[in-house]
């Protein structure tokens, strides 16, 4: 679940349409309201009937109040109607935030291109523009400018337009930074093309949702100071009923009548908290690590009492799970499953190998045996197993110190599963310091021990080392040497070798083969790589759409599939250079996302064999005698299978 | 006589302690006297307590405005501190007339005016106050080249010691120079000390006057100290209650340059007196019975200037700036923008002057289908865009002035009122620099004098004329060239009646408004008494009650 | 406003492993020689730009309604506006050098002193801002993120957005009638005590509150669903040290780059806060001093201004690269 999210730093290209999909009703309509009373006020002042219409000389109704002498929201001190002067004054705010807008994304993102993807010099040169910028003080330029020209809304446009762009410029720069690295650009510079056309056809696209997020943060800024500026004097002039105006004038006025200031703060703030709300919406869509999530689920099944407490096989086994249902918990506080049904027993010291594409579940199936699911998701159903103890028994501060001595857990990102501002000796000794009493040095000397055991020779020196200062092979042995510390008896590794490259993966794969030997650990091996898998796993369980759709020695289920997707799987013959996105070759389509699993047999639209009985029942899973288990109405013919 | 003699008896009693404040109002109320004029009265009576003036204290007063050095010879503007720190030759009473202060006595001629100057006075530096070095204060300021004022001075041949007198030698006759000789730009400074440390310096850094208080502390934008002088000689104007060195331990100035600050601010103690709060808080502030309000116009005058060089859109011609002047609703302005604190005007000087001309009322009345008719009639016709042209050229001009809460919702106000005649009048509000670099060539302006002097007026409209040779200009100037020679009051009062009328009707300006001037103070604060006839209130009178 | 990644600015490349003192050393003396090149361009465009504005501090000095023609000339000449801007230019640069500023055209005071006075001022309000946004703002931004969702999230979140949407002078006006006027617990304006200072800190606060409280709970929320904080549970781990130990401090580093983007905010817009309360400090001085013309004033108060931008840039990146390292090593 978690190595998924934390890949989506910039969206692709053309994720700006995507942007506006599952947005809040509320939100539309505000953001909408506001921005049909901005066009108005805008119409408004540019048809001179109306805006005569609006400013048209009343002293008679001065300081009316709301809903007197023919007005809706009162008058102000000139008798002008409130209502028409906020509405042309959302127009007149909102046009100009826009043309700030403009003026410094149109800067910023020139300088920020220039300064990020146009070499050293021009680098610095650029640099040294947005720091003087940002040290100017933008007050003193827009005194200078209101000077130079009279002051008035264009001083509140240039002057917010012409400080803010460095804001922008720094971090259209600093994503430059990361993006000219990225393969895509790469390759199209690999292939002659010039830095223009590179910065114009595949720069900007993907710096857009960024541009959009500040923007939106500009907009309610410019609200803001236009305010502020208008206060001075440097704003907008009378007549020009800009939002600040209103609002300053108001201000002055306010003893003589309370209505023009409160009804135009409630105006700008009820636009600007729109707007925030907008950007933090935009925000949650672009960079999903900040959204909020619900709070973390309890491992204990709601209906647990309902299940019948009937003794899964293998009493004595390291680790059984019965039955267990994951869901998750989505924003709108409804559930989708996202593992079903799922069951296994293993006894101690065995070998299990998980295999499946991204979104099978196989991940989410790991994390519920390791007794802590991920925030968000939930086991609604079924139980697990330690030691023959269901773990949803067990007190909460006692659950707390089995975690880590009887499952411990390494993933694919083992740099993002570290701490990154502690040295990976003193986090592998505060692991084993939560549990184990003794002398620092004690511990010390346990870690230096472990963090030999994993292959990282000269410890002494690893062990003062920041989790950045270590290369992809070196950080996973640390990782496994902080999942082992406290000697496990089970280890699951969640994809631990994806991403690294052949030989590493042929070491780590070895390595964890003989501390296997050495410590005596169950292992759980989770990996979309069928050939990896075999190298290691006794048994395998394959899974598709949060289910378990085959399972056996893995001798045999490599021998021959019985499931058409396992079938496939095998066929497509993943490399080990394969990256979990890559899709499956000969298996048509994707793994439907949770929820939108089919209600009979969940692999049916991208079965070759489905049948009649296949769209109307969900399929069981069925252990033959031999005890290698299928979930098919229609499987393979034995003899189908692929030889490895 | 017996309408005088009431009130010197309602003011007796009121000084006596006999009756309240309240009783004193109602009682000249009946006697018929307005509010405004009682406040004023008031202010003026000073009361007698049962404990005598008490010695010591700080008062803090709110400023209206930012701090200028406090250099009689060259400053942006007269602040309040410069009432403590300098004496003028002579000064108003509270009734208006002309008395000596730092001279003994003056006389005055029509080519001869003398003052003589006490024996043993000091600048607080210890300089000897002398007619010598009073002369040569006053060299300066009448030097075209050195003077900023110097043209208040024209009729001034020349200025010289004589004895123990300050003799000034006339070249024409000037009966205001008293009353110029009044104003704070002619308050004597140790000008030696002056030329020593430069200006700029002399008025920030260090001031050095013959006033009963001594320059503390000076912090641009944030305070002003003075500090009593406790050796001080003078004896103050004879009309002060006291003549000996001040009562006040330190007078400090704070500007509360937010309007809506400062009713907050004498309300919660902050400062113990404010000038000009919103005319809105006015009423509220009233209401307290720990304070004073003292409210009477402002020796001022808010007007539209348009420039006669535009004669492509007419304003060289007087029926163009007439019909102007009858598009602006003053009553409506000074009720809602105002809210009632302040006086239309139609002519140059508000209604509170002693010679003011009630014959101006006939002209500059609000009647916009009349300006409207006289437009038209001089063909000036509404076009489709709903301004009027003539000839191919738009009736539409840009109005620039100083950047005022007040003033920028009258110029607003006044556009509105012009655009119902077809006119259209942009606005520019601007900082006081540029407007001063622009208004020579600015189509109109908008623009208040604030000057407790009259006299003062005529040489002051001069440069604001544009041009001077147009015949309008040049009458309206000679009638104000007559007034300024005048040599007596009478002639004054005859003079001038008739210039008033004819800038009303010439409408070279367009007269809009005067404003009020609100003065508040705590009741704990005795012997402050600002008046019409000055810009400020002088401080040896002054006492707390502790 | 989101800040520039610190590392940017810190990243020096080459250094000796051996030696990270002396790489600090070399980065921070890289840094200060790189903020002065800034501060001088600084005062170069703001030298610049002043001339830019029409009229000069002549016409503040004099009235030229009243006041002969001739008498602009001399004082033009007194104050030596009337040398070529270049010489002017390359005297006030010998000036910076010489560590003088000059003297206030309108005062003849000396503007080192008048940077000296105002800056203290600013200052002391800029700090009183600080404390109650970081001391406001990191609590209730735990608090909201620790809670996602809930009531007191929503609330928190709500608050944080109103702060930043209302206008400063809105916000005085309330709280001077509240707090002052009606409740009497704060003084009105004025310096003098303490007490003085917490209604314009409180207002000059706000808007920045705002942001900072929303920066916490994101940030918190983004370190509280990192892998590092499943795995650290996953060893058994207890909730308070994961909590205090990790994900504050993780949670805390952008926070440090927010503070030296806020001093500029904090610094730079006190203009309206210190003329409603009468707070004699360096954004109205600076704004009076444009007005006014007073070159060699705005000049100074610009180049002050500068200084705290680049202090603070300076001050944060050395902040960040000793809590992380991973700025410290790369």
């Amino acid at each position: 679940m978690s190595t998924e999210v934390a890949t989506i730093k910039v969206a692709p290209p053309g994720g700006v349409r995507a942007l506006f999909r599952g947005m809040p009703i509320g939100l539309i309509a505000a953001v909408a309201l506001f921005a049909i009373a901005g066009l108005a006020g805008a119409l408004l002042l540019l048809v001179p009937d109306l805006s005569k219409l609006v400013f048209k000389q009343a002293l008679s109704k001065a300081y009316a109040a709301p809903f007197t002498k023919g007005t809706l929201l009162g008058a102000d001190q000139l008798g002008r109607p409130l209502e028409w002067r906020l509405l042309a004054g959302l127009g007149i705010s909102l046009s100009s935030a826009a043309a700030v807008t403009i003026i410094a994304t149109t800067i910023g993102l020139a300088m920020g291109i220039l300064g990020g993807f146009f070499g050293r010099t021009v680098d610095r040169i650029v640099t040294i523009i947005i720091d003087v910028t940002w040290a100017y003080p933008t007050l003193l330029l827009a005194v200078v400018i209101a000077g130079i020209q009279g002051p008035g809304v264009s001083t509140v446009i240039w002057a917010l337009g012409l400080t803010l762009w460095a804001a922008m410029a720094r971090i259209v720069r600093a994503q430059v930074l990361v993006l000219r690295e990225q393969d895509f650009v790469l390759a199209v510079r690999a292939l002659g093309y010039g830095r223009f056309y590179i910065a114009t056809r595949h720069l900007i696209p993907n710096l857009a949702p960024i541009c959009i997020l500040m923007a939106t943060l500009f907009v309610a800024l410019t609200i803001v100071a236009e305010a502020g500026l208008s206060f001075i004097g440097l704003g907008a002039q009378s007549p020009t009923p800009s939002l600040g105006k209103t609002l300053a004038e108001g201000f002055s006025f306010a003893s003589s009548s309370p209505w023009p200031l409160i009804f135009g703060s409630a105006t700008i703030i009820a636009l600007v908290t729109s707007l925030n709300a907008f950007g933090d919406y935009l925000r949650d869509v672009l960079d999903p690590k900040g959204r909020a999530v619900l709070p973390m689920p309890g491992l204990v099944p709601r209906n647990a009492a309902g299940r019948a407490a009937a003794v899964p096989t293998g009493e004595s086994d390291t680790l059984v799970v019965d039955g267990a249902s994951v869901v998750i918990h989505r924003r709108d506080r409804s559930e989708v499953t996202a593992v079903s049904d799922f069951t296994l027993s293993l006894p101690h010291g065995s070998t299990l190998g998980i295999v499946g594409e991204s979104g099978s579940g196989k991940s989410v199936a790991a994390r519920a045996m390791s007794g802590l699911l991920p925030s968000g998701l939930g086991l609604a159903a079924g139980r697990i197993f330690w030691n023959g103890v269901d773990i949803s028994t067990i007190a909460a501060d006692k659950l707390r110190d089995s975690r880590g001595k009887v499952v411990g857990m390494v993933f694919q990102d083992a740099r993002a599963s570290m701490d990154p501002l502690y040295t990976i000796g003193w986090q592998i000794t505060e692991a084993l310091r939560a549990h184990e009493s003794g002398s620092a040095a004690d511990h010390r000397k346990r870690v230096l021990d472990i963090l030999g055991k994993v292959g990282l020779n000269d410890p002494a020196v690893y062990f003062d080392r920041y989790p950045h200062e270590l290369s992809g092979g070196q950080m996973q042995r640390a990782a496994l040497a902080a999942a082992l510390i406290l000697q496990p008896q089970i280890l699951i590794a969640d994809e631990p070798t994806t991403g690294l490259d052949a030989t590493t993966q042929k070491k780590i794969v070895t390595l964890v083969q003989a501390l296997q030997r050495e410590m005596g650990m169950t292992i759980i091996w989770i990996s979309h790589d069928v050939e990896l898998v075999a190298q290691i796993a006794e048994n395998v369980i394959v899974m598709y759409a949060g289910e378990v759709v085959e399972a056996g020695r893995t001798a045999e289920v490599l021998a021959a599939q019985q499931h058409p997707y396992a079938l496939g799987l095998m066929k497509s013959r993943p490399h080990l250079s394969m990256t979990p996105k890559t899709p499956l070759r000969s298996v048509p389509g994707n793994v439907p996302e949770p929820g939108s699993w089919p209600s009979a047999c969940r692999f049916v639209p991208r079965c070759d064999r489905a049948g009649d009985a296949c769209s109307r029942l969900h399929p069981e899973l069925v252990a033959d005698a031999s005890g290698r288990k299928v979930r098919c109405h229609n499987p393979e013919p034995a003899a189908a299978g692929v030889s490895a | 006589m017996e309408h005088h003699d009431n009130i010197t008896e309602v003011m007796g009693e009121y000084r006596a302690g006999q009756i309240g404040r309240r009783e004193f109002l109602r009682r000249v109320g009946v006697i018929g006297l307005s509010s405004l004029a009682a406040g004023t009265l008031l202010a003026g009576v000073g009361r007698a307590y049962a404990q005598s003036p008490a010695s010591g204290g700080t008062l803090v007063e709110g400023y209206d405005r930012d701090f200028s050095p406090i250099d009689p010879v060259k400053t942006a503007w007269a602040d309040p501190a410069m009432n403590a720190l300098y004496e003028p030759l002579v000064t108003h009473d509270y009734d208006g007339k002309i008395v000596p202060f730092l001279a003994l006595a003056f006389n005055e001629s029509t080519e001869r005016w003398t003052f003589d100057i006490p024996a043993g006075r000091t600048f607080h530096s210890g300089a000897p106050v002398t007619a010598d070095a009073v002369a040569r204060a006053l060299q300066v300021m009448i030097s075209p080249d050195t003077g900023q004022n110097a043209s208040f001075y024209t009729q001034v041949d020349k200025i010289a010691a004589e004895g123990e007198q300050v003799v000034f030698a006339l070249k024409a006759p000037k009966h205001g120079l008293a009353e110029v000789l009044s104003t704070e730009y002619a308050y004597i400074p140790n000008i030696d000390r002056r030329n020593e440390i430069g200006a700029g310096t002399f008025g920030a850094q260090e001031a050095d006057g013959s006033g009963p208080f001594k320059l503390a502390e000076y912090v641009t934008g944030s305070k002003v100290r003075v500090e009593k002088w406790a050796e001080y000689p003078g004896q103050g104007a004879p009309h002060f209650e006291n003549h000996g060195p001040a009562r006040l331990d330190a007078v400090e100035w704070v500007p509360i340059l937010e309007p809506s600050q400062r009713a907050p601010e004498i309300e919660t103690g902050s400062v113990m007196t404010v000038k000009n709060p919103p005319s809105a808080d006015v009423a509220r502030l009233k209401s307290n019975a720990d304070l004073v309000v003292i409210e009477f116009p402002e020796p001022a005058n808010f007007f539209l200037l348009p420039s006669m060089k535009r004669t492509d859109l007419e304003f060289d011609k007087v029926e163009i700036r007439q019909a102007l002047s009858g598009a602006i609703d003053r009553e409506g302005i000074v009720a809602a923008i105002l809210n009632g604190g302040g006086e239309a005007t139609r002519g140059p000087v508000s209604s509170a002057w002693r010679f003011y001309e009630p014959g101006v009322e006939a002209f500059n009345n609000y009647d916009p289908e009349k300006s409207a008719a006289t437009l038209e009639a001089a063909g000036w016709v509404v076009g489709s865009s709903g301004v009027r042209e003539k000839n191919g050229v738009k009736m539409e001009f840009t109005a620039i002035h100083v950047a005022h809460p007040i003033e920028i919702q009258v110029m607003a106000a006044i556009a509105a009122m012009f655009q119902e005649i077809g006119v259209v009048m942009h606005v520019e509000s601007l900082e006081i620099a540029a407007f001063r670099e622009k208004r020579p060539k600015a189509d109109m302006f908008g623009f208040k004098w604030l000057w407790a002097v009259y006299a003062d007026i005529v040489p002051l409209f001069i440069r604001l004329f544009q041009p001077n040779d147009h015949p309008d200009v040049a009458a309206i100037l000679d009638a104000f060239k007559a007034w300024e020679n005048s040599v007596s009051d009478d002639e004054m009062r005859a003079v001038t009646s008739k210039a008033q009328l004819l800038a009303a009707e010439l409408a070279a300006t367009l007269p809009v408004y005067t404003p009020n001037s609100v003065w508040v103070h705590h009741k704990k604060v005795h012997g402050w008494r600002p008046t019409p006839y000055g810009l400020y209130p002088f401080y040896n009178d002054v006492w707390i009650e502790q | 406003m989101t800040a520039a990644a610190p590392e940017d600015v810190l990243n020096t490349g080459v250094g000796r492993r051996n030696c990270p003192t002396c790489r600090l050393a070399a980065a921070i003396a890289r840094q200060v020689l790189y903020s002065l090149l800034v501060l001088l361009l600084v005062a170069t465009v703001a030298f610049v730009g002043l001339r830019l504005a029409p009229g000069d501090v002549t016409t503040q000095l004099l009235d030229p309604v009243r006041t002969p023609p001739e008498q602009f000339a001399a004082l033009r000449r007194e104050l030596g506006l009337d040398l070529p801007i270049w010489q002017q230019f390359w005297n006030y640069l010998a000036g910076i050098f010489r560590g003088d500023l000059g003297a206030s055209l309108l005062t003849r005071e000396s503007v080192v002193a008048i940077v000296t006075q105002a800056g203290g001022y600013t200052i002391a309000l800029a700090l009183a801002a600080f404390a109650i946004i970081y001391g406001v703002a990191i609590p209730l931004g735990i608090l909201a993120a620790s809670l996602p969702g809930s009531i007191v999230d929503k609330l928190i979140n709500f608050v944080a957005s109103m702060l930043m949407a209302t206008p400063n002078f809105v916000l005085a006006i309330l709280l001077v009638n509240v707090l002052a006027l009606n409740l009497g617990w704060l003084p009105v304006a004025g310096t003098g005590t303490w007490m003085h200072l917490i209604l314009p800190a409180m207002v000059l606060a706000a808007e920045p509150l705002g942001f900072a409280t929303r920066l916490v709970r994101t940030s918190y929320i983004e370190q509280a669903n990192a892998q590092y904080v499943d795995t650290m549970r996953l060893r058994g781990l207890s909730e308070h040290v994961i909590r205090w130990r990790h994900i504050m401090r993780n949670a805390l580093l952008p926070v440090v780059s927010l503070a030296a983007v806020q001093v500029r905010t904090l610094v730079g817009y006190t203009l309206i806060v210190e003329t409603i309360f009468r707070w004699p400090g360096l954004g109205k001085r600076l704004v009076d001093s444009v007005l006014t013309r007073d070159y060699q004033v705005a000049q100074g108060l610009t180049i002050l201004l500068a200084l705290v931008v680049v202090v603070a840039t300076l001050v944060s990146s050395i902040l960040y690269r000793v809590a992380d390292p991973r700025v410290r090593t790369s």
